[in-house]
């Protein structure tokens, strides 16, 4: 499926009435199967970006297409991994994945199997019974994304699902996030604030500017894939993480003076 | 106007619909003549009451009995705590009783004090104690026990002596969970003392409304109310400001 | 919910171990704690006389005295029928009225302090107004208990419906589920645990309250019979009646402690509130 994001722009108005620019004239197309990735200060309105493909937060000016079609409100076919933790604690891990088929009416039996399929793809077989709250952070996350691709999404929005994990776990579970995507097929559009992360998934990273976002720089992944994190230490890599950073950088300085950290 | 205007503005437009209904609604008919009475009515027989000197005896022994009753909470309440924090088991031990205690209608143990104390301030006084001191040791306990460890390595690696760190870190971190619990314990040891009058004494501000309701001195009633309501205002405001005042930055 | 399997990996979870109960010496120590209470109590009704304490003989005694008499059931149903509507009312009003100001922010924000300072109030003083309105009785009693438990029920049901996670509404816009599916699926289970924590102070309130209401102006019921037997001086009947009282709160308390413990023995606080 294809994502067209055509000069979407996003104005806040804080309860006292105060204008908050967020997002100002982003135009983007993520083509069928195609991994991108979007990294930018923090604040910049990434976030904001993403809820409004995701049709959770209404656009000020601008248009969101889905495979042609203009959306008005969340798309059938789109699923969501969110920032904040958002497992339902209430349920068990496997009572958490099926809880859309459940919704939508799907009969015990199917949801049943398919939701034990997605568990043991990303990894949680064995843990079915558990609930949120005795299992770690990272695989709280791999629960909501489980319950997320368990609706077979053709487009797949995840906001730095593994944003308060350390670098490490976050590789690791990046590359297994790979593997699934690979099976699955859904057009992805990804953010992180982590540069290495970004340029490991994805075929193209942009860097958004400071507030209000709009896009500074579309960067190329042109690595080989199926890929694993061994392609951190590649001289391709370096250079692309590089250039990556030297644009986010400015962006940054220039967010951090704006706060007056600097 | 902004938002936080606009809350404050509306919260009190709430309250004087609720005060203008209770003036208008006797004025207008609406409500039994006899035991709803314009509020205005009942602010000139308090004011009455005021200056013939009535009310002066009850405001004083409701103001002892409650003053009385806090401060043996506070000076009991805040050692307890610390022992209860201090002593592991203890805790442990006492914890299930402890968040049963406020399920348990304190209030039926007053008859029995006063059979035993006899019809005076001391059993008034017992109940109002065992109302709030509870609230004191429990909030005292957690106050101690939520001292971030790293406040007290911090003491530690500047050879502060141990007094030292118990006086100027370990104290003034528990503090504000303290004076949520002497907050609570006031709050509590006023209704006590309320309570007790009301059912059963001979004195004080919960005694003028039932003498003045048994007799039907309905307007009388209402005044004494509204002396009690408005000092329970008065107290909840003036614990709100100083708390914020001592912890509004924290 | 959970199938057979589901139930069937279950235990491999860690559960208290029977064995070590009995070699925590805190767990010896709570349960011998009320023992020693009546221990004390008999101590003291030595120590101080009958006059002044009932030993707790005598006012068990006195309390199967009162069952044969008929004194006691009659009283006790008086007390549990006002305390049945009160609860009733105090949780129907509680929830409904909770949970509409925890869904504004604007609402809750105008409200709060309202309802905080009318819990702090001593409302006690204002029960005359409840006999204007409903004349001696059990509905004075109960409406008047009512207002006694409403306020944490309120309280736990705002403030429950106030933290439910943003992400959470995010998660069933995004899954377009329906208002009665969200409702049912997300909110209800997010706010249980407050719930239950305001339906179990709400009722020690509310008991509370008509225990009040019943000492004062009243021709029957368990708080009458305790005022009546500080003027006939019946010690066994005034201990042996503040001892049931006790149990009974206690015993319901503990009830609604172990629903509340269920409910959150798999949550550990909820999970990061943003
Ligand atoms: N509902 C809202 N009302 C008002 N302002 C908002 C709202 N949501 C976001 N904002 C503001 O819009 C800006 C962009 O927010 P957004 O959450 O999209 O940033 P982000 O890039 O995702 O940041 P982070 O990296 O911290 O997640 C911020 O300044 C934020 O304060
Ligand atoms: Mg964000």
């Amino acid at each position: 499926m294809q994502i067209e994001i055509k000069d979407v722009h996003k104005t806040f108005y804080s309860k006292d009435g105060e204008e908050v620019k967020a997002v100002a004239g982003v135009d983007l197309t993520v083509t069928d199967n195609e991994f991108v990735s979007v990294v930018g200060p923090s604040g910049c309105g990434k976030s904001t970006l993403l809820e409004i493909v995701g049709g959770l937060t209404g656009l000020t000016n601008g248009e969101v297409l889905i495979d042609g079609e203009p959306i008005s409100g969340p798309h059938p076919a789109v699923g969501l991994v969110f920032q904040q933790e958002s497992a339902f604690p209430w349920r068990t891990v496997l009572e958490n994945v099926e809880f859309g088929l459940e919704m939508h009416g799907v009969a015990k039996g199917e949801r049943r199997e398919r939701s034990r399929e997605l568990i043991e793809l990303v990894g949680l077989k064995g843990f079915e019974d558990r609930y949120p709250g005795e299992l770690s952070g990272g695989m709280r996350q791999r629960v909501a994304i489980a319950r997320t691709l368990v609706m077979n999404p053709g487009v797949l929005l995840m906001d730095e699902p593994f944003g308060a994990l350390d670098e490490q776990t976050r590789l690791i579970l990046g590359e297994e996030l790979l593997r699934i995507w690979s099976k699955t097929k859904a057009t992805a559009l990804f953010i992180t604030h982590s540069i290495e992360e970004a340029a490991l998934l994805s075929d193209r990273v942009l860097v958004m500017s400071a507030r209000p976002g709009s896009i500074r720089k579309v960067v190329t992944v042109h690595l080989e894939r199926p890929r694993d994190s061994s392609v951190v230490s590649t001289h391709e890599f370096g250079d692309i993480v590089g250039e990556i950073w030297k644009v986010l950088r400015e962006e940054s300085m220039k967010t951090l003076k704006s706060q007056g950290q600097i | 106007m902004s938002y936080a205007a606009r809350v404050r503005l509306t919260r009190w437009a709430v309250i004087l619909a609720a005060i203008a209904t209770l003036e208008f609604m006797p004025r207008l008919g609406l409500g039994d003549a006899i035991t709803l009475i314009p509020l205005s009515e009942i602010v000139s027989e308090l004011f009455e009451l005021l200056t013939e000197g009535e009310l002066m005896p009850h405001l004083l022994a409701t103001g002892g009995a409650f003053v009385l009753s806090f401060l043996l909470a506070g000076v009991t309440g805040v050692p307890l705590g610390y022992l209860l924090w201090r002593y592991r088991p203890l805790k442990r031990t006492l914890d299930p009783y402890l968040t049963t205690y406020y399920a348990i209608p304190i209030f039926a143990f007053y008859p029995l004090l006063l059979a035993i104390l006899g019809f005076n301030i001391l059993p008034i006084v017992a109940i109002s104690w065992a109302w709030a001191v509870v609230a004191v040791v429990l909030n005292t306990s957690i106050g101690f026990g939520e001292v971030p460890q790293v406040l007290i390595k911090v003491g530690r690696s500047m050879n502060l002596s141990r007094w030292q760190i118990i006086s100027r870190i370990f104290f003034p971190a528990a503090v504000p969970y303290i004076f949520t619990g002497l907050k609570l314990g006031m709050v509590y040891s006023l209704i006590g003392v309320i309570a007790s009058e009301f059912v059963l004494s001979t004195q004080g501000l919960g005694y003028l409304v039932s003498y003045n309701y048994l007799n039907f001195r309905t307007a009388a009633m209402y005044s004494a109310m509204f002396v009690i309501l408005g000092l329970a205002i008065l107290l909840n405001l003036a614990l709100t400001r100083i708390e914020r005042r001592l912890y509004g930055h924290v | 919910m959970s199938d057979a399997a589901g139930h069937a990996a279950r235990p491999s979870r860690s559960e208290p171990d029977k064995a070590s109960f009995w070699q925590d010496p805190v767990r010896i120590a709570q349960l011998l704690f009320p023992l020693a209470l009546i221990a004390l109590w008999q101590i003291l009704s030595v120590v101080l006389g009958d006059f002044f304490v009932a030993s707790p003989l005598a006012s068990l005694g006195a309390l199967l005295e009162g069952i044969n008499d008929g004194w006691l059931g009659g009283n006790a149903s008086v007390t549990l029928i006002a305390l049945v509507y009160a609860y009733l009312l105090a949780v129907g009003f509680g929830i409904v009225i909770g949970f509409l100001l925890g869904l504004s922010r604007f609402a809750y924000e105008v409200f709060e302090p309202i309802v905080i300072a009318l819990y702090a109030l001593p409302k006690v003083a204002l029960y005359p107004l409840f006999l204007f309105a409903f004349g001696l009785g059990i509905a004075a009693q109960a409406w008047f208990a009512m207002f006694f438990g409403v306020f944490p029920i309120i309280i736990f049901t705002m403030n429950g419906t106030r933290n439910v996670s943003q992400v959470m509404f995010k998660v069933a816009r995004s899954l377009r589920l329906s208002r009665l599916q969200l409702f049912r699926a997300i909110v209800f289970p997010a706010i249980l645990p407050s719930l239950v924590a305001g339906l179990r102070l709400g009722f020690g309130v509310t008991f509370l309250g008509v225990i009040l209401s019943q000492m004062f102006a009243a021709k029957s019921g368990l708080g009458f019979i305790l005022v009546q037997s500080v003027s006939l001086h019946d010690m066994p009947q005034l201990y042996g009646l503040v001892a049931l009282l006790t149990l009974f709160a206690f015993l319901i308390n503990g009830a609604f402690l172990l629903w509340e413990r269920s409910l959150t023995r798999n949550r550990p606080m909820q999970t990061t509130a943003f």
